[in-house]
C-alpha cells in the first residue's frame, strides 16, 4: 500500500499546510485514524432505498387485507418512530451522526409515501389531488429547517419538482411535440423558486449549507429546462436565450466562488446541449459535424480555461 | 500531486514548480473533460468517415493518439480525462481497423490489450478494470460460448474474475512507488469479483448458486478482515459488494414476498449500519465513524440527488383524472405514476 506520509510532513514543513491537517493526514495514512464515514453512509443509503422500495411495492398492492386506515398508521408510527429519534438527539443538544441523519431520511420518506397513498385512498384534495405534492414540499422544508437536515432538504426539492410536473426521467426531454416544452417551461420556473428560496434562505439567516443544495438542484434543473425547450422545434429561441442565461449565471458563479463544479454545469450542458440542436438543424453532413467538433472542443477549452483562472487565483 | 490534491493546495505556488508543470482538474472536471473527450473522439471519427470511408479508422486512431499525447506531453495533461478518452479512442479505432471483426474471441482478446496498454499509459484504473472484464469475455469466447443466450455456464470466466479480484486483494499488501498502482488494485478487488458473480448468477443450478455464494461470503469475510487490518477502504468496499451477492444468492431462503424481504433486510441492514455508527462514534483501536478531514464534493452531490431520487414523484391515482394541459402551474405536471 503506498503511504503519502513523507509528503504530508514535506507539505508541513513547507508550511503549505497547517500542523493539525498535516498531522492529521499523516495520522490517516499511518492508520492510527481510520474513518468509516463513507462506508457507512453506502450502506445507510443502500438500506433506506430497500425499505422505500419495499413500502412503494406495498403500497401499490394496497393491501386489501390489511386495510388503509391500518397501514396509514402503521407507516405514521414508523415514520414518528424516525422522527422521534431525531428529535431527541437535538433535544440532548447533541450533534446527529450519519446513522440518525438516513433515520429521518427514512422517516421523510415514509411520510411522503403514506400522506400519498392516503390522498390516493381518500382523495381529500379531490381532482386537485397535485397539491398534496405542495403540501408535502412544505412539510419537509420546515422540518429540514427545525432540524437541519440537508438530505431532507432534498426530499422537500423533489416533492416541490414533482409539484411543478418534473419527473427526473431523461425520456420525457425527447418526446418532442408532447410534453417537452411543458416541462421546460415548468423547470425553468421551479428552477427560478429554488433560487428566490436561497435568496431568502440567506436573508433569513438560514443554514448556509442548505445554499449549495439549493444552488446545485436549481442549477441543474434549469438547464435540463432549456435542454427540453431548445429541442423542441417551437420554442428553440427561447431555450437558446435561457440557455445562454443560465450558463453566464454558472459561470460567474463559479468564477466569483471558485467552486468547479458550476463550470462544469455552465459548459458541459452548453456544449452537448448546441451539439444535439446542431444536429436537429443543420442537414449537411459534415458541416454539422465539423461544427459539432468545434463546439465540443469550444466548451472543453472554456473549462480547462476557468481551471486555469482558478490556479492562477490560487 | 496526490498529497496537495488531498489538501486542495494543488495550485499553490509551492507546489506547482515541483510537480514538474504537470496539472490535473478534480474529479468532477474530469468526468465532464471525459463525457466531451468521448463525444470529440466519436465526432472526429465521424467527420473521418465521410471523408474517406476505407481508411476512416485509421485516420481517426492516429489523429485522436496524437492529440492525446501532445496533451499529455506538451500541455502536461495527468487525470484530465479528455486525453485519456482520446487516447483509449485512438487505440480501439485502430484496433477496429486492424482486429477482423469477424473473429469474436480476436477482437475480444485485442480489446482487453489495448484497454490494458491505455491502462499503464494512463495510469486509470478505470481503463485495467475494462481491461481485464474484456479478458473475461476473450476467455468465455474461446470456451466456445456466445455471449448471450447461451445455456451452459460460464466457469472459465467467472473463476477468472473472481482470482483476478483475489489476487489483487493480495498484492495490495505491497507497498507501490505510486498512488494510481493502488488505485488500479483497489478497482480491481471491488469491481471484478462482482463479475464474477454476473457470470453466474444467471444460473439457476443450485450448485451454481451455492458455489458463487460460497465464493462471494469467502471474499467478503476475507475483504472484510484485511480491509480492517490494513485500514483500507477498498477492501471493504468489496466486501459490501460481496455481501450484496451473498443476499441475492439467499433471495429464496424465505417464501417472504418481494415487498417484505425489502423492508425486512433493508430494516435488518439500517440497524446493523446505525448500531455500527453508534459503536464507533468512539475509536475503537482507531477506526471511527466520524467523518474526518473534509468530505468530497462529488459524494456530497451524490448523496443528494440519490436523496431526491428516493421521493415519491406522485401518489398512485388508481381513481383520480389526469389534469392535462398542465393545470398551469398547480401541479398540473405529476402524472399519478408512483
Amino acid at each position: 500500500m503506498h503511504s503519502l506520509e513523507l509528503e504530508c510532513q514535506e507539505l508541513e514543513k513547507a508550511g503549505v499546510v497547517a500542523g493539525p491537517d498535516a498531522a492529521q493526514a499523516a495520522a490517516l495514512e499511518r492508520g492510527t485514524i481510520f474513518s468509516v464515514f463513507e462506508e457507512l453512509r453506502f450502506a445507510l443509503y443502500a438500506a433506506v432505498a430497500a425499505i422505500t422500495a419495499g413500502i412503494g411495492l406495498l403500497l401499490k398492492d394496497n393491501l386489501d387485507r390489511i386495510g388503509p386506515i391500518t397501514l396509514i398508521a402503521v407507516l405514521a408510527l414508523a415514520a414518528a418512530g424516525c422522527y422521534a429519534t431525531a428529535l431527541r438527539t437535538q433535544w440532548q443538544g447533541k450533534e446527529r451522526s450519519i446513522g440518525g441523519d438516513y433515520l429521518l431520511l427514512l422517516g421523510a420518506l415514509i411520510v411522503s409515501a403514506d400522506l400519498g397513498y392516503a390522498e390516493s385512498q381518500f382523495h381529500w384534495l379531490g381532482t386537485e389531488w397535485q397539491w398534496y405534492l405542495l403540501i408535502l414540499a412544505a412539510f419537509h422544508g420546515s422540518t429540514a429547517y427545525g432540524l437541519r437536515s440537508r438530505l431532507v432538504l432534498c426530499t422537500s426539492i423533489a416533492a416541490l419538482a414533482a409539484w411543478f410536473g418534473i419527473e427526473g426521467r431523461a425520456a420525457t426531454l425527447f418526446n418532442v411535440g408532447g410534453s417537452a416544452v411543458r416541462l421546460g417551461t415548468h423547470a425553468i420556473v421551479c428552477a427560478g423558486t429554488l433560487l428566490v428560496w436561497r435568496a431568502a434562505n440567506r436573508r433569513l439567516g438560514g443554514p448556509e449549507s442548505f445554499e449549495s443544495v439549493l444552488e446545485n438542484f436549481a442549477a441543474n434543473i434549469g438547464f435540463w429546462g432549456a435542454l427540453a425547450l431548445c429541442l423542441t422545434p417551437g420554442s428553440r429561441l427561447l431555450g437558446l436565450v435561457l440557455l445562454a442565461a443560465l450558463a453566464a449565471a454558472s459561470i460567474f458563479k463559479a468564477l466569483r466562488s471558485g467552486e468547479e463544479i458550476f463550470a462544469v454545469y455552465g459548459t458541459a450542458y452548453v456544449a452537448l446541449t448546441l451539439c444535439w440542436l446542431e444536429a436537429q438543424v443543420i442537414n449537411y453532413g459534415l458541416a454539422v459535424l465539423l461544427l459539432e467538433l468545434a463546439t465540443v472542443v469550444a466548451g472543453a477549452l472554456l473549462l480547462w480555461s476557468f481551471h486555469r483562472h482558478a490556479a492562477a487565483r490560487a | 500531486m496526490a498529497a496537495a490534491a488531498r489538501f486542495k493546495v494543488r495550485n499553490h505556488p509551492w507546489i506547482t514548480p515541483r510537480t514538474g508543470g504537470w496539472s490535473a482538474p478534480s474529479f468532477i472536471a474530469r468526468c465532464a473533460f471525459f463525457v466531451l473527450g468521448v463525444v470529440a473522439g466519436g465526432l472526429t471519427t465521424a467527420v473521418f468517415e465521410i471523408l474517406s470511408r476505407s481508411a476512416a479508422l485509421l485516420a481517426a486512431g492516429v489523429t485522436l493518439l496524437v492529440a492525446a499525447e501532445w496533451l499529455m506531453l506538451r500541455k502536461r495533461l495527468f487525470h484530465a480525462g479528455v486525453e485519456e478518452a482520446l487516447w483509449t479512442g485512438g487505440l480501439l479505432a485502430l484496433t477496429a481497423y486492424f482486429v477482423p471483426s469477424s473473429g469474436d474471441r480476436g477482437l475480444a482478446v485485442a480489446v482487453a490489450l489495448v484497454l490494458a496498454l491505455a491502462a499503464m499509459r494512463l495510469l486509470n484504473p478505470f481503463l485495467l478494470t475494462l481491461a481485464f472484464a474484456a479478458a473475461s469475455v476473450a476467455i468465455d469466447l474461446a470456451g466456445g460460448h456466445r455471449l448471450w443466450g447461451e445455456p451452459d455456464v460460464a466457469h472459465a470466466a467467472g473463476i477468472f474474475c473472481y482470482g483476478a479480484g483475489a489476487i489483487a486483494l493480495l498484492l495490495a499488501r505491497f507497498q507501490f512507488l505510486r498512488p494510481s498502482h493502488d488505485h488500479m488494485l483497489s478497482w480491481l478487488m471491488v469491481i471484478m469479483p462482482l463479475c464474477g458473480f454476473l457470470w453466474l448468477a444467471t444460473q439457476q443450478a443450485p450448485a451454481v448458486r451455492v458455489g458463487t455464494g460460497l465464493a462471494s461470503g469467502i471474499f467478503a469475510l476475507v475483504a472484510l478482515i484485511v480491509g480492517i487490518r490494513r485500514r483500507s477502504h477498498a477492501p471493504l468496499l468489496a466486501c459490501m459488494a460481496a455481501l450484496g451477492c451473498v443476499a441475492y444468492q439467499l433471495r429464496d431462503l424465505t417464501t417472504l414476498p418481494l415487498k417484505l424481504k425489502l423492508i425486512v433486510w433493508g430494516s435488518a441492514a439500517l440497524l446493523a449500519a446505525w448500531g455500527l455508527d453508534r459503536y464507533l462514534r468512539t475509536p475503537r483501536r482507531g477506526i471511527t465513524s466520524h467523518q474526518v478531514g473534509e468530505g468530497t464534493a462529488a459524494l456530497d452531490l451524490m448523496q443528494w440527488v440519490g436523496a431526491g431520487a428516493l421521493s415519491p414523484k406522485a401518489a398512485p391515482q388508481a381513481d383520480a383524472p389526469f389534469k392535462g394541459g398542465g393545470g398551469g402551474f398547480s401541479g398540473g405536471g405529476a402524472d399519478g405514476r408512483y
